[in-house]
């Protein structure tokens, strides 16, 4: 369970993991989820990052995702490295030589 | 190899049956995340970087032909064509659902396979020497063995909740380690006695990750008899004392660390005693039982002395790299190498994987081992068969001639795909793969080991490459750190860490000029450890570092 | 908290307080003793057979350390008195606590909304038998899967491990 009191920096994602794909999902501006990260809402505001963090939880809550955290985000694209490459996917995958 | 009796079909039906449940738990939330987590990775899945990974268990390396046709299946079916040998002889797929999981585990068990066990704070599937059986140098089969730690480490009442992951490596030829022993929490030698008996050697402690360790002997000789009913002492030691409060302190190498080896020896010691052995331990009916499953195959005894010199260079290249003696004459070991230099290590496709089946089926005894060092083996192939193995190879792209050079590098998923990961591994082994690629070079620069980790937790074995790689991230930038002159055999050691990181170019570069080097000052017959050895680290760190 | 009465009656008293702390200088019966997963079991070793019953702390169902201390006491100690397993188990864990060993798991009443008292006897069933000798229970895998080989194969029925 991941503990989604967000204290970052910048522009707020949230970003889980589907439970029954797996698959990584970031909300949207309709507090939805996207498989897409173009489609994420990023925001600055307090009063909708509370509100993220609600839907999150609740999301968990009836098992549509898993492990839901909120990431920091600069000039559109999330901080971390790690965070990048969850967006993009596998650089390498030998599935796209099948 | 083994077959499943009745109560090993029943059992693994069990298993299915018994996940299935769990994943509609979880599916429906009387399972919690935090309470299906630890189940789900017992059974060898995780949620990675994008997508759930289940990890099938290959018991001990060992596969027959339908068994690999099925995790082709799996590919196809479930996942995206493709599956991964894991440096643990484990086959991994990146993408499959969780939905799907019972149905893919229902697969396995309908051709006597499971995941039981190859993740979590368990004992691990029990690795073990590829060449087992047909190697020249094995005082005993050691899969007898692993077959019945396999059994007895399933699902084990007391030991499903340890404070860490516990792997346990078997090897039945002692002076030729291929098993990495002493990298595992406990690790076991095929011995003699004094008067000449079979038994075990047992090494503990050993383990890489955050804090290397070679392992320590913890009992010299270990009679067959008393083997499983010491495992339960140490695993009793361990499980109650082994630490809880910090999951990077918590694996068995740091207790025997902080107990000492003598003290650690006393407590097993002390609680082996008061063990009542007899009703611990599996008797000499069932392990003949299990032993007789790896009798060794029918040898033909005709077979004409192979003449290689008529054979096409490509071809003789591959024997050289890839073939190497068997126990019996006129029999081969076939290494296929799973190091393609555009590929992934260790990434085989499922129609690879049923060209693999076939040529088993067709030129050796229906049977493929997996290697930790990410390739396969063909263990039984006789000389007169040996083109004909090669022509499917090639047919199935399959026959790159590297096995032990310097193309044959072990490397883990790195940040492409692992959760854990600091930095990406895999275009880092593709570079080097690219770099020296010339077979001719491969072959001058002789034995060589790199090992390439994207993160500390050393899945890609770093620590004992003799060149080891491992893959940081500082900014948003990757940078990798060098260790020389590790080693995963019977002589293991530890690489020594050289200085500041390189970026990806940066690093070729400084690996070419580290080979340069070593070919400029070795003597002859000298592998590049030996030269590591004689020169030392300093000589190696100032070719490593002379364009800084 | 209320006592899952699986295997037979603890006699314990749903609220009873338990004695987190052993007083070696009394010599009477205990009625029940609270045992921390890094007990050391040497020091009430003599107290042993004055003990009615020995409540086993799992503070998380990830620590194992009590299916240890209940083997210990069975194996090692011979105690003989009710042991329950007290705490944060899950039904998935049921079979292994009682073939280490335990009568009885006690978890919070409110854990028995999502694992129902259904959910911890089915979990019962998940297997027939299992592969370690010694740990068998009447109530979960009656023997084991070595013992029972040996009985078929010593019946004839399965001597050539290739005719199965």
């Amino acid at each position: 369970m991941s503990t989604l009191k967000h204290k970052g920096k910048g522009p707020q994602a949230m970003t889980a993991n589907e439970l029954r794909s797996g698959l990584s999902v970031w909300m949207t501006k309709d507090f939805g989820w996207s498989r897409d990260y173009r489609d994420a809402l990023l925001t600055e505001d307090e009063a909708t990052i509370e509100r993220m963090d609600e839907v999150a939880r609740a999301a968990e809550l009836v098992n549509d995702v898993v492990g839901a955290y909120f990431i920091d985000t600069v000039d559109g694209k999330p901080a971390r490295y790690r965070e990048r490459f969850r967006t993009h996917g596998p650089t390498y995958d030998t599935a796209e030589l099948i | 190899m083994y077959r499943y009796d009745e109560f090993d079909a029943t059992f693994v039906e069990s298993r299915v049956a018994q996940f299935r449940g769990q994943v509609e738990r979880r599916l429906d939330g009387r399972l919690s995340e935090a309470e299906f987590r630890p189940l789900r990775l017992m059974n060898g899945l995780y949620l990675q970087l994008h997508a759930y990974m289940l990890r099938v268990a290959v018991p001990y390396g060992t596969l027959r032909s339908d068994q690999l046709r099925m995790l082709a299946h799996l590919a196809d079916r479930y996942d995206k064509g493709y599956g991964h040998v894991t440096t643990r002889q484990n086959m991994q797929f990146n993408w499959p659902k969780l939905e799907d999981v019972p149905d893919m585990l229902s697969d396995l068990a309908s051709v006597e396979m499971h995941a039981i066990q190859t993740s979590g704070n368990c004992i691990r599937n029990v690795t073990c020497d590829p060449y087992a059986g047909a190697a020249a140098d094995e005082i005993e089969d050691p899969r007898p063995l692993a077959e019945l730690l396999r059994q007895w480490s399933m699902l084990h009442p007391e030991f499903s909740f340890l404070p860490r992951k516990f792997k346990i490596a078997v090897t039945g030829a002692p002076t030729h380690d291929r098993a990495m022993v002493r990298a595992h929490d406990i690790g076991i030698e095929v011995v003699r006695g004094v008067e000449g008996e079979v038994g075990y050697h047992i090494i503990v402690g050993g383990g890489l990750g955050r804090t290397p360790v070679i392992g320590q002997t913890l009992r010299v000789f270990c009679p067959k008899d008393e083997l499983l009913p010491y495992l339960e002492a140490t695993m009793r030691v361990y499980n109650r004392f082994g630490r809880r409060d910090n999951k990077y302190k918590a694996r068995i190498k740091i207790l025997v660390r902080e107990t000492g080896i003598e003290e650690f020896r006393f407590l097993v010691d002390e609680e082996f005693k008061a063990l009542p052995a007899s009703k611990i331990m599996v008797g000499q009916a069932e392990r003949d039982r299990i032993a007789a499953y790896f009798a060794p195959p029918d040898y033909a005894n005709d077979i004409k002395a192979f003449d290689l010199s008529a054979q096409p260079e490509a071809f003789r290249k591959w024997v050289d790299t890839n073939v190497v003696p068997h126990i019996q004459p006129g029999y081969a070991i076939v290494n296929i190498s799973l190091k393609d230099p555009d590929r992934a290590p260790g990434d085989i496709t499922a129609d690879q994987m049923r060209a693999v089946a076939d040529l088993a089926d067709a030129h050796s005894i229906g049977e493929i081992r997996t290697t930790h060092q990410q390739n396969m083996v063909l263990a039984h192939v006789r000389q007169d068969e040996l083109r004909a193995v090669w022509d499917g190879l090639v047919k199935a792209d399959l026959e790159d001639a590297n096995i032990n050079l310097i193309g044959d590098i072990i490397c883990c998923p790195g940040m492409d795909f692992c959760a854990l990961a600091t930095a990406r591994s895999i275009p880092v082994s593709q570079a080097i793969a690219e770099r020296f690629n010339d077979h001719a070079r491969q072959q001058a620069i002789g034995e060589m080991q790199i090992k390439i980790s994207g993160c500390i937790n050393a899945c890609g074995h770093h620590h004992v490459g003799h060149i080891g790689i491992l893959g940081l991230e500082k900014a948003g930038v990757e940078f990798y750190q060098v260790t020389l002159g590790g080693d995963a055999t019977q002589t293991a050691a530890i690489g020594d860490k050289m200085g500041a990181g390189f970026s990806q170019d940066e690093l070729i570069d400084g690996i070419e000029r580290i080979v340069d080097f070593y070919m400029g000052q070795r003597t002859e017959g000298e592998r590049f450890l030996d030269t590591y050895r004689r020169l030392g680290t300093p000589a190696f760190k100032e070719a490593l570092y002379a364009d800084a | 908290m209320p006592t899952l009465e699986l295997i037979r009656p603890t006699g314990v008293e749903a609220d009873a307080t338990l004695p987190l702390d052993f007083d070696a200088s009394r010599n009477d019966d205990i009625e029940a003793l609270r045992l921390p997963p890094d007990a050391d079991l040497s020091q009430i070793e003599d107290a042993l057979p004055r003990i009615k019953s020995i409540f086993v702390a799992f503070d998380a169902f990830t620590d194992g350390r009590g299916f240890s201390l209940a083997r210990l006491l069975r194996q090692r100690y011979g105690y003989d008195g009710l042991l329950v397993a007290d705490g944060q188990l899950i039904p998935d864990q049921f079979a292994f606590a009682l073939q280490c060993g335990f009568d009885a798991v006690r978890v919070a009443e409110g854990e028995l909304k999502r694992h129902t008292p259904e959910a911890w006897t089915d979990a019962l069933d998940a297997f027939d038998l299992t592969y370690q000798r010694g740990y068998a229970v009447a109530a979960g895998p009656a023997t084991n899967i070595f013992d029972a080989r040996l009985t078929a194969m010593e019946a004839g029925q399965t001597a050539d491990p290739f005719s199965v």
